[in-house]
Formats: structure tokens, sequence, C-alpha cells
């Protein structure tokens, strides 16, 4: 009588496929399991026996793999199981077969516990500070180590599905977060890099001055500089050159607009009229590509004080924005 | 059931080695001029060079290198990640040689038999703090946000490499008698697989995506190319000839926890098993070359080279496995060849 094969699986081997001594880079289908070819009555048909499942193993989980999603206690069974066992595995199914089960044993196992590490560290971090920081840190440490499932409870426990669910959105909320700061943060990066945007948002600013003057209160063009030499102030667009042997901090708030005259500051003036006013004070304008440059000379006979001055167009004398120069003590 | 496809039988293809001599020239060329000079010349910048200039294979870097290709990055946005890499390696080549008591390295002394302990492990000292520097050069080309996620691949792949050294130095200094397969591949997947494959790859795999890629499934090809590349190794220095470039059965000498002595522990006869104790207690010393040849033997009698073999078999099946689900989807390239033929190239190196 004609025999039927047994059925085959449909999941590529490796273990089995090395044991049965095929090429690597080929690896065929195993045979199925020994109930396939239970004994069947004499001169009756034989039939496959009804499969237990219904639809083909193709989790990515379950490929090559046992056929229980190595889940934290699952795995952990498994390795307790496996380990005093190894020696009888090794006669039992040869050193091949051996390694390809032990291999995947083992890094599942330590991809599992790399996953569980970044979760901790999160986790700690969220306690440790909280809030938007936490969020950061949190997705830095999964993304350090793995790109972590959902995070969540043990599969069966009660109400493991709403806290997976919740803890999964809110995995992705933190994620959404980071990658949102990340883009604003290389936007940031890229724009102060490239002269030419750079110089770009700076008229943007100035011409956004022009257009809303009244929404930018105490904003307009502003610089702060804290320095006893030559600086740059920080993405301002202006350079301040400070010749001074103490201490100065400079606050220059600029409110320019296209097409006036180029601004210029008049002497300084301290609160009280007896202190000299400060006259080295010079604001050469810009031009497209280079900012303003604010010069400032401060004698060392100037008296520690809070100089203040109004910027004016050159064209019109109008106020254009404010100047405040403190200089500080000898030795502050 | 028994074993096996025979993997020395199939011929690695020749891009593997032309892949490695041009990622290897290359990155050897940034590596070097990111060598600083000056005082102390004989006393660091000498020593400091030496073990780079000595050849290597390159697998490292070039892995990084042709994976970030495979994914569609330019050679240069990869090179300087792969200068770190071959920094650290040699770096810890050092600290390594010196924690074995190894004579020779890439058929030479090796840096502590020419300089003594002291200089060789401040060299190791400097190598590793000099891997930094490509690191954050890579801002430039890379961007911060990348760089940092680099620096963070590095950061973890630094720290498994000390949990496996240290797993497998103190298994020796212990003595330690019951290990298993198991435990053997943690420990090699930590102190080999994570430097020699793992990053490469995540690092590649990350410039090539530009930090996109899910780096999860990289850890399992790196892992069973790296155990498998391992195993070779351990088998290398036991029946390897000259071109070896290390001392033969010298893993034998330094009571190292490969898989055939794990086997042949495991398979020993109470009497053979007291002996074997003795012969490896780190505190009677190295054993003498009587001992040594004693102990080979056994490990044939108890067929502990072929069990060793037989899982870098499987291990290296299993590579391949990994590589598909990674790499097929990806168009058709000479990385991505040259990624595969490393699954062959690992059993026939010398």
């Amino acid at each position: 009588m004609k025999t039927e094969s047994p059925a085959m699986a449909a999941t590529p081997d490796p273990a089995v496929a090395q044991t049965r001594g095929d090429a690597p880079g080929d690896l065929p289908a195993p045979a199925a399991s020994a109930a396939a070819a239970a004994r069947t009555p004499p001169g009756a048909r034989r039939r496959r026996p009804e499969p237990a499942r219904t639809a083909p193993h193709r989790h990515a989980a379950t490929l090559l793999r046992a056929s229980v999603p190595p889940t934290g206690e699952t795995a952990g069974a498994r390795a307790d199981a496996a380990t005093p066992a190894d020696g009888d595995a090794a006669h039992a199914e040869g050193p091949v077969a051996l390694g390809v089960r032990l291999g995947y044993q083992v890094i599942e196992e330590q991809i599992l516990l790399g996953q569980k590490l970044a979760r901790r560290l999160g986790r700690k971090a969220s306690q440790a500070v909280g809030g938007a920081g936490a969020a950061w840190t949190a997705g830095g440490a999964a993304s350090a180590a793995e790109s972590a499932p959902a995070a969540g409870a043990a599969p069966g426990a009660a109400g493991a599905g709403t806290a997976g669910e919740f803890n999964e959105l809110l995995d992705r909320v933190l994620h959404l977060y980071k990658d949102l700061g990340a883009l604003c943060f290389d936007a940031v990066e890229t724009v102060a890099r490239n002269p030419v945007l750079r110089a770009g948002v700076a008229r943007l600013a100035a011409g956004a001055a022009a257009v809303a003057p009244a929404a930018r209160t105490g904003a307009g063009t502003s610089a702060e500089a804290d320095a006893g030499a030559d600086t740059e102030a920080q993405g301002s667009g202006f350079a301040v050159d400070i010749r001074c042997s103490r201490r100065v901090q400079v606050t220059l708030d600029l409110r320019l607009r296209q097409g006036q005259g180029a601004p210029l500051v008049h002497a300084l003036h301290a609160g009280d009229p007896a202190v000299p006013p400060l006259t080295g004070v010079h604001l050469q304008p810009g031009t497209p590509r280079v900012g303003p440059l604010l010069q400032l000379t401060i004698a060392d006979t100037q008296p520690a004080a809070t100089y203040t001055g109004v910027v004016v167009d050159s064209a019109s004398n109008e106020p254009r924005g404010t100047l405040v120069v403190r200089v500080l003590l000898p030795g502050a | 059931m028994q074993d096996p496809p025979a993997f020395e039988a199939c011929r690695t293809p020749g891009v593997v080695r032309e892949t490695l001599a041009e990622y290897g020239a290359l990155t050897r060329a940034a590596l070097l001029a990111h060598l600083p000079s000056g005082e102390p010349q004989k006393y660091l910048y000498e020593p400091l060079a030496d073990y780079p200039q000595r050849g290597g294979k390159m697998m490292r870097s070039s892995l990084c290198i042709a994976t970030a290709c495979a994914l569609g990055a330019r050679i240069e946005d990869a090179l300087p990640s792969a200068v770190a890499i071959e920094l650290l390696h040699n770096a810890l080549l050092i600290h390594d040689d010196i924690q074995d008591g190894s004579l020779q390295r890439r058929g030479r002394p090796t840096l502590q038999a020419l300089h003594g302990m002291p200089l060789a492990l401040n060299t190791g000292d400097a190598l590793g703090l000099l891997s930094l520097r490509p690191l954050v050069d890579n801002v430039e080309r890379l961007g911060s946000r990348l760089s940092l996620r680099i620096l963070e691949e590095t950061e973890r792949m630094a720290w498994e490499s000390a949990e496996g050294q240290a797993m497998e130095l103190g298994w020796r200094r212990d003595n330690a008698s019951d290990l298993t397969d198991a435990d053997y591949l943690v420990m090699v997947l930590k102190k080999t697989c994570w430097l020699a494959t793992i990053h490469p790859c995540r690092v590649g795999a990350l410039i090539g995506s530009r930090g996109r890629a899910d780096l999860e499934p990289f850890i399992r090809f790196g892992f069973f190319l790296g155990a498998a590349f391992q195993i070779q190794d351990d088998l290398l220095n036991l029946v390897a000839d000259d071109r070896y470039g290390k001392e033969i059965n010298g893993d034998l000498v330094e009571g190292k926890r490969t898989l055939m002595l794990n086997h042949v522990v495991s398979r020993a006869t109470p009497a053979q098993r007291r002996r074997l104790a003795r012969i490896l207690d780190p505190e009677r010393g190295p054993p003498g070359a009587a001992q040594v040849a004693w102990l080979r033997e056994l490990m044939d009698r108890c067929g502990s080279v072929e069990h060793a073999r037989g899982i870098a078999h499987g291990l290296a099946g299993a590579a391949l496995h990994e590589y598909a689900g990674l790499f097929d989807a990806l168009p058709e390239s000479r990385d991505k060849q040259f990624i595969r033929g490393l699954v062959t190239w690992v059993f026939e190196r010398t």
C-alpha cells in the first residue's frame, strides 16, 4: 500500500538542517512529529491526523526558536531546565544542533536581560528626575540598550493587558517626545552651522519685528555679554568688543527695522548724576552678512556703576533700543 | 544524529579577502593618522603604534564599514567609527596579553615582553583613550545626535566586554570545573562578540540608516558569527601551524575555559578530573609540557575538539539564517557578499 509521506513544517530550522548534513545556506524543512506515522488498521485508508494548529506559526518570536515565545518567566524556566541537561542534550542531538539550540537560548536570554535593564534604568531615571527630563533620559536608556517591546506586566497577570497597553502608550509618547526634541535640536544645529541660513533667520527676525513690534516687548534683537575681553554674543549675530580691565556685563536690546538709518548710541549715564558718563561707546552698523559690532572702551578710572543709554536711529533720532553696561568693582 | 556540514569545504568568496584588504588599508591609514608623536616617543608613542602597525585581520573595522555601506552610507561616514573600534581592539589586546601572560602577538613578542608590563599597561590605557577621538570627530560628519548614539553604543560594548573578560579571568582564578557550554557562550557573547561583531554591525547600521535601524537583530547575527569566530580561534590554538601567530596550546597553559576544556572536564573520570584540577590550579603555576600533552591527548580521546567544532558549525548556520533576515531585502552589493562570506571565512582563516 502506498504510504503518505510525513507532513512537512513550513518553517526552516537550521538545527535540523545542520544535523541532516545539509549545506548551511540551504536550510530544508524538517520532518514532522512521529504522530503523523501512527498505525492504522489493515485495509483502512490512512489519514493524516488533524493538526493541532489551524494556521502556520509565523510569529517572529517563534521562528527557529522554542514554540513558546521567550517571555521573561518562560525563558528563565527554559534556562533552568536546560542547563543541567546540556551534556545529555549533546549526546542526543549532536554538537551542531546543540550549538544552534544553545546559541538561540543564550542570545534570547541575554536580549531579555538587556531589555529589562533598559526598562529598569528608564524607571529609575523617571523617579530621580521626573517630568520632561525623565522622558528624554528614559528614551535614551531604552535606545542605548534595546528597542524594547511594550513594557508591561507579565502575560496572564490580572490587568496585564491594560497595564501593558498603557505602558506601551507611555513608551510611544516618550519616544515621540524624544524624537521631537532631537528634531528641534538638529534643526537649531543646522541653522547655527550654516551662515546663509543664519543670516536668513536674522533677516526674518528683523522683518517680524517690523511687522509686529508691539508684540515683542522687551525682546527684539538682544544680546547679553559678560566679559572682560573680546566677546561675541552667542546666537544674536552681534559682536561685542570690550576693552576694560574689570569685569563688565553688557545688555543690548535692539529693535531694528529695514530701510532705516544706522543705530547710534550716545554716552551712557549712571543713576547718580555725579558719576561721569561712559563715553567710549560705539555701535557699528552691520551688513547683511555681518551683524553690528558694539565697541566699549572703559577707562580704569571709571567708577563701578550701572550705565544706561538709548540706541537711536541715526536718521530720525527715534529710539531703537537700549544699552545697559554694568561695570563691576575691581576684583569682583 | 551526527554532524556536520563541512564549512571548511565551502570556499570563501574572494570578495571577503579583497574587502578586508581594501577596508583594512583605509582604516589602518586613518588610524595611523590618529597616532600622536613626539615625546616621550620611546616610552609611549613608539609602543602605541606597535600593535596597529603589525597588521591584523581588520575584520571588526571592515564589518562596520561594510554594514554601513550595505545600508547606503559612504565609506567616509563609517571610517572614524571603524578607526575607534580598531584602536580600542588594540588597547584591549595589550591588556589581554598582560592578563594572560602571553608571549606572542601577531607573530612577534607581545608588548609587555618588549617593554615590560608597566609601560605596556600604560600604552594600553593610552590607546583606549585615543579611541575616543574619532568618536568625537564623528560630530562634524554625522551630527551630534547620531554621534551620541554611537558613543552610547560604544559605552555598552565596553561594559559588555569588561564583564566577559571578568568572567573568564574569574573562572581561571577560581579554577572553575562545572562550566557548561551555555556558560561559555554567555562569556563569549560578552568578551568577544560585542567588540568583534555585534558592535561593528550595530554602529554600521546606525550610520547606514541614519539612526533608524532596529538594532536588536544585529545582536543575534553578531553573536552567532562572533561565537563561531571565537571557537575557531580556540581550536586554532590547539591545531594551528606557525602562521597562527600565537603560542600553540597557549590556552591550555593559561587554563582558558574554552569549550574543549569544559567538555573534557565534563567527560573525564573522577581520577582524571582530580588530575585536571591540579593541572589547571593557578596556585601551582603554569603546567609543564608533559601535563599539557596529557591534557591535549585526553581532549582527543573525549572528542572535545570535534564537539567544539560541531557547535561552531551550528552557530555559523544560525549566523547565515540571521544574515538572511537582516540583509536579504537590501539591494545586492559587494558589501553584502562580504558580510555573508565572513561566515565561511571564519573557518578558513589561519
